[in-house]
């Protein structure tokens, strides 16, 4: 237990912005399974979840000093988050067309049978399709929102998450069906 | 403003369930050491660069006087030339001119910006 651990989370970003490691160590502990939640359902690959997570959180030292108010730092992390994501695509880094079987992907996770569904269904989806989905529907952020840290206009925002999920839907249900099917 | 349906309460109760849980400890770890490793760098940067500066400073110094001392000489013998010429009566007239010219055009762009 860090000398941290109990301490209030504005507190820890404010000495974190100051830039004192123990309070980054802190935050990094107490952020990681969200960071890493959104590249799981992103990445597919748990190397390129967990390098990409790792990027999330050095770039995120780097430039705490310039954070404005500790209120802010969860969608300054957000916005961080997308756009590490987002120069991965562009820079080729995820490989997209040959993303490995299901059985590979989540090798070593504590997966369910639903959590199974619900990572080759969203393999399934377009990246920036996938990319709202995840922010709308795991992170939680309004439309607008998903504008602002995606820099995609409101139209193509919401058509991808009303084509996203609908989709998503249709996938599930059809694994369920089969599953059912088969035993 | 975004309106929730009870469609899109499934989808996200559905990833709320599935939310992976994720043992910190060897990511912490991790993430801490390559923070520590890219601190040593920029640091190790930082400080070959003002090692250079320094180097190049150095290097670059006696043609920097040498540089300095010729403008020197140089500004100093076109004041000498302007102050004879402003002794002589033409010299002097120009200056007034040159101080009335000067003046009017420092009032109209003061009244322009004014109005």
């Amino acid at each position: 237990v860090t000398p941290l651990a109990s301490a209030a989370e504005a507190t820890v970003i404010t000495l974190a912005c100051t830039g004192d490691p123990l309070a980054f160590e802190e935050l990094v502990r107490r952020r990681q399974s969200h960071v890493r939640n959104f590249m799981h359902y992103l990445c597919r690959r748990t190397s390129e979840r967990d390098d990409l997570a790792q990027q999330v959180f050095l770039t995120a030292w780097r430039s705490i000093r310039h954070l404005r108010s500790p209120v802010a730092f969860d969608s300054w992390l957000r916005r961080i988050m997308v756009t590490t994501w987002l120069e991965a695509v562009r820079r080729n880094k995820l490989d997209f067309a040959n993303e490995q079987s299901l059985a590979e992907n989540t090798a070593g996770d504590d997966s369910t049978a639903e959590r199974l569904d619900l990572n080759s269904a969203l393999a399934e989806l377009a990246p920036p399709m996938r990319l709202c989905v995840v922010l709308a529907y795991e992170v939680g952020m309004t439309h607008e929102e998903i504008c602002d840290v995606t820099d995609m206009p409101l139209g193509t925002v919401k058509s991808n998450i009303n084509r996203g999920s609908q989709r998503l839907r249709e996938l599930l249900s059809a694994y369920r069906s089969r599953s059912a099917a088969n035993g | 403003m975004t309106v929730m349906r009870n469609e899109d309460e499934d989808l996200k109760a559905l990833f709320a369930r599935n939310a992976g849980r994720f043992s910190d400890e060897g990511f912490v770890t991790r993430s801490m050491q390559q923070i520590r490793v890219a601190r040593s760098r920029a640091l190790l940067a930082r400080r070959a660069f003002y090692c250079l500066a320094i180097a190049g400073l150095a290097a670059v110094s006696p043609f920097l006087m040498r540089g300095a001392d010729r403008v020197f000489r140089e500004i100093e013998s076109l004041l000498g030339v302007a102050s004879r010429a402003l002794e002589t009566p033409a010299g002097t007239v120009f200056a007034i001119v040159c101080s009335i010219v000067l003046v009017l055009l420092n009032r109209r762009r003061f009244n322009q910006r004014n109005w």
